[in-house]
């Protein structure tokens, strides 16, 4: 049996995380009534940002208000006393005969409705449609919330993505924006370096300039040494997908993605809340984790886009198989934490040489076949998220990858928007899963 | 005319090629020194080949939102046509995604290939960063062929290649007059050959183009328009559709398959490399280069003055994030300058080719 994504509430981290996720308008808000600077970015990490004082690195996405968000100051008091985690389990536990306002607006539709209110406004602006539904969405989040926002932070991800990278000097247009600039290589190439290192400190002066503190090589070390006991949660709990255990729901590994790009606003809440989560996972698996065992579940690693509709992890489960999306615990798997000894600008700049792309797309089919060797996946999905130049046009080569190494099924989907086609979708996914049956 | 170059490109290569020079493909748009490949004494070609059926069979590896370059590219190259079969190695890297791709797959058709990773803007470290993939290209060109580059090979080639942006430029500025006896069309054709058959060829053709431009040639008349926005590759057909069919004059424009290519020299140098880059990076009026409103934006204002251009067309193939993203912000500035834009956004295939043509008519139209 596969858990239903609702009974991931009843891990009380899981809660606490998916509480303060929606709970970003309310924080930025306060933040922004403190006097706080914000700092929008929309890919991992940010955690830079909280080197700086009074500033806040925020995932714009994170301002979506949802229909249930109205009730989440309740929910959030509710939750603090402790009697969230019980109303949920006697919710699912009796659901069928229950109507709920609260739980009953917690569907996809929803997420689905809201996303596709912010490409909306992407469209009305005029952005490039043609592209990826990430930047859309995030355009429409730019458009929605840019009087909450000093300054945009991006560029790293415009090495690989040409749109991405034009994407923030679009955004130019509407707030300062900081492009940091680091093409592929690692740290034999010493001009690489150069140029990291100094678009480094261009980064840290950009940041001291907004918040008028100085970012001390103790501030750096204490962020740097946070970001690695998080990152070593996330090895941890990846690691109980390669010893053949789902041990939370796909829509909370999409859930603990989201965060991470920002750290929920709040590093120390995110850190303790990851430590929470990984000691109550410790204990689901000393007790056997008994509803979540490999035998007769399917397993399917997804590939390719970052971004998938999020009634996909249901439609899995209802198919009788568990989609498993681990990107970012394979990177944390594969890339060394930060050295937090000795100087910490240059300790920062070998990090992120670190994580930099070296061969263009090679490195993520690296990571994509990594995640399925090491959970000994049974089928691998490829998201062809239109519009994305990176990944999509890799399939063929994933593909033929896949058939020489792995021997295992590959089987690409188109994703345009969330909400679209979702009949097709669902017969195609009961369909391939027959097949794996 | 396209068809007779490139035979005659082929044709040319093989006769390199039995001579024991190595032919090195070159796809990142205008941003590859041309200079550097001479000097290490092989033969550069530039990947420039568009068309409608092999950006079909490039859908067999890249996806539908990649570039109709990307994907004609692949389709050339699966199709073993000879002008590509006849390279020995491609020179590729992260121009853009479509760039990127063709390198993803070149192994398929048996092709050697060395990125030129590129930096988005021009900064010293990014400058510096660019010379030394520049370098690096270098050293792979030296052991392929075999050859030292030396300052006397490097001074030959740029030598050369800045006569030939000489003429070019020399036959350019006659599209500056009122009734020029040069078009988009003819510009074109010259840069294209230049790209397939390298100053060697083109230096004493535009020195008899030249001789015939200052005899009394047939003139072109049309309304003026400013050409912006994706390269036009051999191949494609939209410049015909502009000038035959719609009777327009393209008189400047700042692409890589003609201007970009000629209006700047590479400078006098003591460093050869340090010479190219400030010329294909710091100069290179590319719309992958961040922020465009740099080098590229004032140039093409500079440019529509100096050429008297009565509107722009900002002609972009799908998917082409180079030229795509900002539109309409670069619709808007124009409009605050007076400049009415036209936005024209197509692949290779040829459907719409009606469409377009009475979308320019009536652009034209209103701009007379």
């Amino acid at each position: 049996m596969i858990n239903n994504q609702a009974e991931d509430f009843t891990i009380q981290s899981v809660l606490d995380l998916g509480i303060r996720y929606l709970f970003g308008p309310i924080q930025i808000a306060n933040a922004r009534r403190k006097g706080k600077k914000i700092v929008a970015g929309f890919l991992p990490p940010m955690e830079l940002v909280f080197a700086a004082q009074n500033t806040l690195p925020l995932f714009l996405p994170r301002l979506t208000e949802f229909p249930f968000s109205k009730y989440i100051g309740i929910v959030n008091i509710l939750n603090q006393l402790h009697l969230l985690k019980p109303l949920i389990s006697y919710y699912i536990r009796n659901q069928e005969h229950l109507s709920v306002g609260y739980f009953d607006s917690f569907n996809q539709n929803e997420f689905s409705k809201i996303f596709t209110s912010l490409i909306q406004l992407a469209e009305k602006a005029e952005f490039y449609m043609d592209t990826c539904v990430q930047t859309r969405i995030c355009y429409g989040a730019l458009i929605k919330n840019s009087k909450l926002i000093d300054l945009i932070v991006g560029g790293l991800e415009g090495d690989y993505c040409l749109h991405f990278a034009k994407f923030y000097e679009r955004m130019a247009n509407f707030k300062p924006v900081f492009y940091f600039e680091k093409p592929y290589g690692d740290q034999t190439n010493s001009t690489l370096v150069d140029v990291v290192t100094a678009e480094l400190h261009r980064y840290i002066a950009a940041l001291e300039d907004l918040s008028g503190s100085t970012i001390t090589d103790n501030r750096l070390r204490k962020v740097a040494n946070i970001n690695n006991e998080i990152r070593g949660y996330f090895r941890e709990i990846y690691n109980y997908y390669i010893k053949g255990y789902v041990p939370v729901h796909t829509v909370t590994l999409l859930l603990i993605h989201g965060c991470y790009v920002d750290f929920l606003s709040d590093i120390k809440y995110f850190q303790d809340t990851m430590r929470n989560l990984v000691f109550e996972m410790r204990r689901k698996y000393r007790k056997g984790l008994p509803n979540y065992r490999k035998e007769n579940i399917y397993r399917v690693i997804i590939a390719g886009s970052p971004g998938f509709d999020p009634i996909l992890p249901s439609t899995f489960e209802n198919a009788g198989a568990v989609l498993l999306y681990l990107d970012l615990f394979e990177s944390c798997m594969r890339y060394p934490s930060i050295n937090t000894t000795g100087d910490m600008f240059e300790n920062y700049a070998n990090y992120l040489l670190d994580l930099n792309i070296k061969n263009g797309i090679s490195d993520l089919i690296d990571v994509w076949m990594g995640i399925a060797k090491r959970t000994q996946a049974d089928a691998i999905l490829f998201s062809n998220v239109w519009g994305c130049r990176f990944t999509t046009p890799a399939y063929r080569k994933m593909k033929d990858l896949v058939n020489a190494e792995l021997g295992i099924p590959i089987f690409p989907l188109d994703f345009y928007s969330p909400g679209e086609g979702i009949g097709q979708v669902q017969t195609r996914i009961g369909a391939f899963i027959e097949m794996l049956k | 005319m396209q068809s007779a170059i490139i035979d005659e490109a082929i044709h040319n290569l093989k006769i390199y090629r039995e001579k024991g020079f190595k032919i090195v493909g070159v796809v990142p748009h205008g941003m590859v020194p041309e200079e550097l490949i001479v000097a290490a004494g092989a033969i550069p070609i530039r990947i420039a080949l568009g068309g409608k059926d092999e950006q079909e069979r490039g859908d067999n590896y890249l996806s539908s939102t990649t570039c109709p370059f990307g994907r004609a590219t692949l389709g050339f190259f699966e199709e073993q046509h000879p002008l590509y079969t006849l390279v020995d190695t491609v020179i590729v890297g992260t121009f853009c995604n479509g760039v990127q791709n063709v390198a993803n797959y070149l192994n398929y058709f048996q092709k050697a290939s060395v990125p030129l990773i590129l930096p988005h803007d021009r900064r010293d470290s990014s400058f510096n960063f660019y010379i030394n993939e520049l370098k690096k290209i270098q050293a792979y060109l030296e052991t392929l062929t075999g050859n030292r580059c030396t300052l006397r090979t490097f001074t030959g080639a740029i030598q050369e290649y800045n006569h030939l942006r000489a003429l070019l430029r020399e036959i350019n500025d006659y599209r500056k007059k009122d009734n020029p006896p040069v078009c988009g069309r003819t510009i074109h054709q010259v840069v294209g050959q230049a790209l397939l058959l390298g100053p060697k060829v083109m230096i004493p053709r535009c020195e008899e183009l030249l001789q015939q431009l200052r005899g009394t040639p047939k003139p072109y008349s049309g309304s003026r328009i400013f050409l912006t926005g994706s390269g036009i590759t051999l191949g494609d057909s939209i410049l015909e559709v502009i000038e035959d069919k719609a009777g327009g004059l393209i008189v400047a424009d700042d692409l890589w398959s003609s201007m970009d290519y000629f209006l700047e020299d590479v400078p006098h140098f003591t460093d050869p490399l340090r010479a190219l880059a400030e010329k294909y990076l710091r100069k290179s009026l590319s719309g992958r280069m961040i922020p465009e409103s740099e080098i590229r934006i004032p140039k093409i204002l500079e440019l529509y003055r100096d050429f008297r251009a009565q509107g722009i067309i900002n002609h972009t193939l799908k998917y082409c994030d180079s030229y795509s993203g900002l539109k309409p912000e670069f619709r808007r500035f124009m409009s605050r300058q007076n400049i009415p834009v036209l936005e024209l956004d197509r692949d290779y295939a040829e459907a719409n080719i009606g469409q377009l043509q009475t979308r320019i008519e009536a652009f034209l139209e209103m701009i007379e």
